[in-house]
């Protein structure tokens, strides 16, 4: 598991790869609630490289999306493999997260 | 019939080992990665949730998974001396509402019943014994 955090303009990108299971997904979960206590709200979360996403995973971003909806912010997912949009379908986290197919589609949302 | 048995210790660094043992099974028979993952991801959910709820002292325990292809379908087997548990009767999670309304947790066993296609709980011999089964080709 491989987090990568960029800057463009106001926008936080995480760019995730490998795999997002119970044991990585604790230290993802750091960095990204220590990124909205530290006060950005407009955060782009890119999936192009995540292979494997389980339900601790899926925890992380639904703890994250209800702190930013608190605060006014806005998260938008981007280029989900067919298998992770599988487990996001079932989850009924499709309805919820606001999905791209790539990364500028992403970034254009946030900085609306 | 082929089959391959794995022990782990009630430890989550477990979780990755385990999973490229079971690809490296499946991948042996040429079944799909989508296939996979969906054995992963359930496997994962089931032993994720002993390892971190089913055992009231610090001890290490161990988790027997057994993986076995029966005629046409993928049988996972799982074996914990953790406290009783059939998640068979856990109530299935709210996946329709709105995301302040949205409970955190509770997905795991919804998953793996989902990516499955037959799940068996029973205890014996005070074990817990969890029997998930995939249709190849489904």
């Amino acid at each position: 598991m491989e987090i990568t955090q960029t800057h463009h303009e106001n926008v936080l990108v995480f760019a995730l790869s490998g795999r997002l299971d119970a044991k990585t997904s604790e230290t993802f979960e750091q960095q990204l609630l220590a990124a909205i206590a530290a006060g950005h709200n407009r955060i782009s979360l890119d999936f192009s490289k995540l292979d494997y996403i389980s339900s601790a995973g899926l925890r992380v971003l639904l703890l994250a999306a209800k702190k930013l909806q608190e605060g006014g912010g806005k998260m938008a997912l981007c280029s989900l493999k067919p298998a992770l949009k599988t487990v996001f379908d079932i989850a009924g986290f499709s309805t919820i997260f606001s999905l791209f197919a790539s990364p500028q589609e992403a970034m254009n949302e946030l900085l609306k | 019939m082929e089959q391959l048995s794995i022990l782990l210790k009630n430890d989550l660094d477990e979780i990755e080992t385990l999973s490229q043992t079971v690809s490296a099974f499946g991948r042996r028979r040429q079944l799909p990665e989508d296939f996979l993952y969906a054995v992963n991801l359930a496997l994962e959910e089931i032993v994720t949730n002993v390892i971190s709820h089913g055992y009231i002292d610090e001890a290490e325990h161990h988790i027997a998974v057994r993986l076995s292809v029966q005629a046409d379908e993928f049988v996972v087997e799982v074996t914990d001396d953790a406290q009783p548990f059939d998640p068979l009767q856990a109530s299935p999670p709210e996946t329709t509402s709105t995301l302040q309304a949205r409970a955190v947790g509770g997905l795991g066993i919804h998953l793996a019943r989902k990516l499955m296609d037959a799940l068996e709980y029973r205890r014996e011999q005070n074990k817990n014994i969890l029997i998930m089964k995939k249709r190849i080709g489904s």
